[in-house]
């Protein structure tokens, strides 16, 4: 009997298709949406690795000093880099003693991150006995998931309410009682099917959580003791990792049951589909909608008990009105409690089913495909890869300049596009709001005839001070009609799904802003030291190799230019991958024109030189020595020295030293360069080949 | 006219009239009750210790907002300022401080007066700026003829604004914010029309009802007019509960005739209402909105033979729309086939947003709820047919029940 029911529910009722999509979402999700509980450590995982192995298991006094004399060595390290290359610039250490002894130390800092998260763990378990060394990232991940799987409550909620919902449709109800065999039987066999149904579901997908902490992250000593994780390092129950996950597993198996318990009732004493799931829906994913689980602790109920997590850990707080109220741990007597409360709910609810007893008969109907209508999302396709010639360099990343208009900084983070045609300036982001709480963030990339550009929206909720939203967006401002649309957005101030659930800030939110450009549909950036690629249509982010900031990165629309470790000019052919290595361009500092690369010889005592890009020569432009400095324009390379600022005319090599007032933003604008005078407020405007000041006007759009 | 009033009544009792449904309206309004109660006394409950202060200082700054009041206020309030700022606020009992201690006088002036009487005053300014941006723009010879007449519908929209009184915004900042009833609605909405068509098809009335008097038109004109009647109550049950709730919980009630501007989130509003006219014009979008998915619903039962299959349907239909208007952003291109859009009329018409048809600027709301209301027609007009009563000529029925 019970095989028959299977066969209804999951080929009649289309159950096995929802059973499909059900278990292809969830895995979905999982795959997607997990994100590691500590992403400074998994970037620093290798390193971390090595020392973990050295010091795993419980804390022993050898470990204890082998970690603190490592600290000290490590943080001495730091000192040597600076002597290192003192010695270097001044000539005192040939280069191939310089590289040698540089990656050496390279090397051992490059250990810093890793050991400071080892150190910060050894931090944590010295202070309790029973504290041990493991890594903790798939653990945490997969003990700490408080919240609720509205999905697997969804589809249980479909999946069950037919089971005895059908025969009463169809009104077979009574005259299944008079069968021989159906009356003490059918419903045990419905009852079976269901508490299978749930508990296979269940087991799923708590196996594929584990299998996806076990092969991505790492379960490993699952008998160290609960304590050795941070979340649970204060908890008053003491048991082993696997305990844990056992006792979760089945306290989450034990919340589905007694839902599914509580569906099947429903369905039972209500008779109806619609009021069935209706009740159902009311009943069990809505009140995680409109309150935290946190307030379900101590009820006998399947609310908190689905989400097992909420048992293991210890005391805890939500801040209402300003002050926080504790939710104590439950202990295990309370725990004892609650679950044999709610096994006694259990055995109720079954009594009712058994009280409203009934047979059924099923005639086999031909069921015809219901359409459904998809709303198909319309997804906005980006603009393919762009075949126009783009000169990107990451250190001029706050100005832009095309034939007819420029970006011009006048004060921090007030920008003015200034049309050359008609000579006006016009605020910028160039939009009517532009001065109410919008501003630009003062990174810009150019292509073509578009400007993207870094925006943030700020509102502050005027009565809590800590809490305001703010939205960063990518936009993109057509040149030709001045049209602004956004391309991506951070957080747009708006919570989701009826203001009910948070958005989660996104890792790479542009809080202040970064350098960044275009190839494609990925937005490439610098954050931390790092190259990252951001995908603008489904927002997933990657990293993809270090980039110090120190020195300027390039960009010609297929291939990266960037200085490496040893200072040498790196071309990266963006869809590849592929790196080639310049040897004959070691440069401090460096910018990239259509014509080559201008850049500060290390070599001579960093000059300014000029790379030919077809014949890979170089030669040297200036004889200006010690320059930190450079800039170019389409006529004039400009450096600045500790001696002052120079226009060197790169054909004919004659340099001039130049005086501006005030500080000099050097633009190329054709002929102007303009310069501006903080304290009196004042913008001057200096001809470049004639090197002749004049004051332009205070500063507009104010 | 009288016999389809009757049909009207039975179509409506037959549907809505079960105990079942009064009992889940009752549930979800107590549920709509403590969720909104509960959201304004997280957000007001921080001061609840000094109502007796609050009620002394808001007499005194309420209203308009003059010079003397602002000189006076700030008398107070820049020393705690300059305090903060130096990092020597105290937060132990003082004596001589207004509330508990100067830390607390700090935020009590602070977040409750100052900052809002400060956005108040300098509203007026941001306005003006606005203005001149956007006729700057407009005027501008190398924008492209759309960007100039959108500026100059800006310019518009935000000219001679101001805000000249301070009142207590904070119950209508939490109504603003609210959208579990609109969820609680919806639910509503799916539960008690999933069955109005199907029920025929399960009943196997669907072949008699054709034969009828008043047969396949006035009958499903009826059942269409039971669904908008029932829809209207729901709307109207539970956004006046919002409503009604804030406004007892409320001490002040002035912010009902400041203008909606005055409320964190809609600096940029296009609207120029009060706030008491804004909550009047969203309950009313929402119940747009709510019948807009109704005739999603009723489509899907339409098209549907068991109530289950209407109701999983509908239900997955409005929770997918739900999701794509999170995930819209600001583009219209996801937003204009979506019901759903229009039950969050805050997101519509925060931001001053126009769409480009032929070249002259549509408001973004309106442009919505256009063509929302075209594809619900439409929805409207399959149903129709679906439950028309002639059929082609030697075409046989699918069935096989003839």
């Amino acid at each position: 009997m019970a095989g028959y029911e299977w066969k209804k529910l999951l080929r009649y009722r289309r159950g096995g298709w929802i059973v499909l999509v059900l278990l292809i979402a969830e895995l979905a999700s999982i795959l997607l949406f997990t994100r590691p509980f500590d992403r400074n450590l998994e970037e620093n995982r290798s390193v971390y690795n090595e020392y973990l192995a050295q010091v795993e298991g419980p804390l022993t006094p050898e470990k204890r000093e082998w970690i603190e004399g490592e600290m000290k060595r490590i943080n001495a390290v730091h000192s040597e880099f600076e002597t290192l290359k003192a010695d270097y610039y001044t000539g005192v250490l040939s280069e191939e003693e310089f590289r040698r002894q540089y990656t050496d130390l390279q090397a051992q800092d490059a250990r810093y991150p890793g050991f400071s998260k080892l150190y910060s763990q050894y931090i944590f378990v010295r202070e309790q006995p029973d504290r041990q060394f493991l890594y903790t990232g798939g653990w945490e991940t997969l003990l700490g998931d408080k919240s609720p799987d509205y999905l697997l409550w969804l589809a249980l909620i479909f999946l069950l309410a037919p089971l005895f919902c059908q025969e009463y449709d169809c009104q077979m109800d009574q005259l299944l009682l008079t069968q021989k065999e159906s009356a003490a039987k059918g419903w045990k066999a419905k009852l079976l099917v269901a508490l299978a149904l749930t508990t296979g579901l269940t087991a799923l997908i708590q196996g594929f959580r584990v299998a996806n902490c076990a092969l991505r992250f790492g379960l490993p000593h699952w008998n160290y003791s609960l304590h050795s994780l941070v979340s649970f390092g204060t908890v008053g129950k003491s048991m082993a990792l696997w305990q844990a996950l056992a006792l979760q597993f089945s306290l989450k198996e034990l919340g589905y049951l007694y839902g599914c318990l509580v569906i099947l009732a429903l369905s039972v004493l209500t008779k109806k589909y619609a009021l069935t799931l209706m009740g159902s829906l009311v009943l069990l994913p809505l009140p995680f909608l409109t309150t935290s689980a946190k307030y379900f602790l101590r009820l006998p109920a399947p609310w908190a008990l689905s989400i097992g997590t909420l048992y293991l850990s210890g005391d805890d707080f939500e801040f209402y009105a300003g002050s926080p109220r504790v939710f104590p741990e439950v202990s295990w007597k309370e725990l004892g409690l609650l679950m044999a409360g709610s096994a006694v709910i259990c055995l109720l609810l079954i009594a009712v089913l058994w009280m409203r007893n009934r047979n059924y008969h099923v005639r086999r109907k031909k069921a015809k495909a219901v359409a459904l209508c998809c709303l198909l999302p319309l997804l906005l396709l980006g603009c393919g890869k762009q075949e126009k010639q783009v000169i990107y360099n990451s250190f001029d990343h706050n100005w832009a300049v095309t034939e007819r208009y420029e970006v011009v900084e006048h004060s921090f983070q007030q920008f003015s596009l200034y049309d050359r045609e008609t000579g006006t300036f016009q605020t910028f982001p160039a939009g009517a709001f532009a001065d109410n709480g919008q501003t630009a963030l003062g990174f810009f990339y150019l292509d073509g005839n578009t400007l993207y550009s870094l925006s943030q929206s700020t509102w502050h909720e005027r009565f809590y001070r800590e809490s305001y939203d703010r939205a960063t967006s990518l936009t993109a401002l057509d040149l030709n009609t001045l049209e602004e649309r956004t391309v991506y957005e951070w957080n747009d101030g708006s919570k989701r799904f009826f203001g009910l659930l948070d958005r989660s800030y996104s890792e790479t939110d542009p809080t202040f802003g970064y350098p960044f450009f275009l190839y494609g549909n990925t937005m490439y950036f610098q954050q931390d030291e790092l190259l990252k690629t951001t995908d603008l249509l489904t927002g997933r982010t990657e990293t993809i190799m270090d980039l110090p900031s120190a020195a300027n990165f390039a960009f010609d629309g297929e291939r990266l230019y960037y200085l490496d470790a040893y200072n040498r000019l790196t071309l990266r052919t963006l869809s590849n991958g592929s790196t080639e290595a310049l040897e004959t361009v070691i440069a401090r500092d460096f910018r990239l024109t259509e014509q080559g690369v201008y850049f500060l010889n290390i070599r001579d005592k960093n000059t300014l030189y000029f790379w030919d890009p077809e014949d890979g020569s170089i030669q040297k432009l200036d004889d200006h020595q010690d320059c930190y400095n450079l800039h170019r324009d389409e006529k004039y390379c400009w450096v600045e020295s500790m001696e002052g600022l120079y226009r060197v005319r790169p054909d004919t090599g004659e340099s001039v030293q130049v005086t501006v007032p005030g500080y000099a933003s050097i633009i190329t604008s054709g002929d102007l360069m303009l310069s501006e005078d903080n304290e009196n407020e004042v913008l001057y405007l200096v001809n470049k080949d004639t090197l002749e000041v004049t004051v332009l006007s205070e500063t507009p759009a104010e | 006219m009288k016999h389809f009033l009757r049909l009207v009544g039975y179509e409506c009792r037959k549907a809505f009239g079960n105990p079942g449904i009064v009992l889940f309206l009752a549930a979800l309004l107590a549920l709509n009750g403590w969720k909104i109660q509960d959201q304004y006394h997280r957000a007001t409950g921080a001061f609840d210790p000094y109502k007796r202060q609050y009620q002394e200082t808001y007499a005194t700054y309420s209203g308009t907002i003059t010079a003397e009041k602002a000189q006076k206020i700030m008398a107070i309030y820049r020393p705690l300022d300059e305090k903060l700022r130096n990092m020597q606020l105290k937060s132990e009992y003082d004596p001589n401080a207004y509330t508990y201690s100067e830390a607390t006088d700090e935020q009590f002036f602070g977040m409750l007066f100052v900052y809002e009487m400060q956005y108040d005053y300098y509203y007026r300014n941001n306005a003006i700026s606005i203005v001149e941006n956007a006729r700057t723009l407009a005027q501008s010879p190398n924008v492209s003829a759309y960007i100039a007449r959108e500026n100059t519908r800006i310019a518009w929209d935000f000219s001679g604004r101001s805000i000249p009184n301070f009142t207590d915004t904070r119950g209508s900042h939490v109504l603003l914010n609210y959208d579990y009833s609109t969820m609680l609605a919806l639910l509503m909405c799916i539960f008690g029309l999933c069955g109005v068509f199907v029920r025929e098809q399960e009943s196997e009335m669907f072949m008699l009802l054709p034969t009828t008097r008043y047969g396949t038109g006035a009958t499903v004109a009826a059942k269409l007019t039971a669904a908008a009647l029932f829809l209207l109550g729901i709307g109207i049950l539970f956004y006046s509960e919002d409503f009604l709730l804030i406004y007892a919980l409320e001490e002040h009630h002035d912010a009902l005739s400041a203008p909606i501007y005055s409320l964190a989130k809609m600096e940029q509003t296009p609207l120029r209402c009060t706030i008491g006219s804004y909550f009047l014009l969203s309950s009313g979008m929402r119940i747009l909105g709510l019948m807009a998915c109704g005739c999603l619903v009723l489509l899907l039962s339409s098209l549907a033979k068991q109530t289950l299959t209407a109701f999983l349907t509908g239900f997955c239909a409005l929770f997918l729309g739900v999701l794509l208007h999170d995930g819209s952003g600001s583009r219209t291109g996801l937003k204009w086939f979506n019901p759903t859009e229009l039950l969050f009329p805050r997101e519509m018409l925060r931001w001053d947003r126009f769409v480009n048809l032929f070249g002259f600027p549509m408001r973004q709301a309106g442009f919505l709820i256009m063509t929302v209301a075209l594809l619900s027609v439409g929805m409207l007009l399959w149903v129709l047919y679906r439950s028309r009563s002639y059929h082609h000529q030697g075409r046989r029925q699918r069935h096989g029940r003839l």
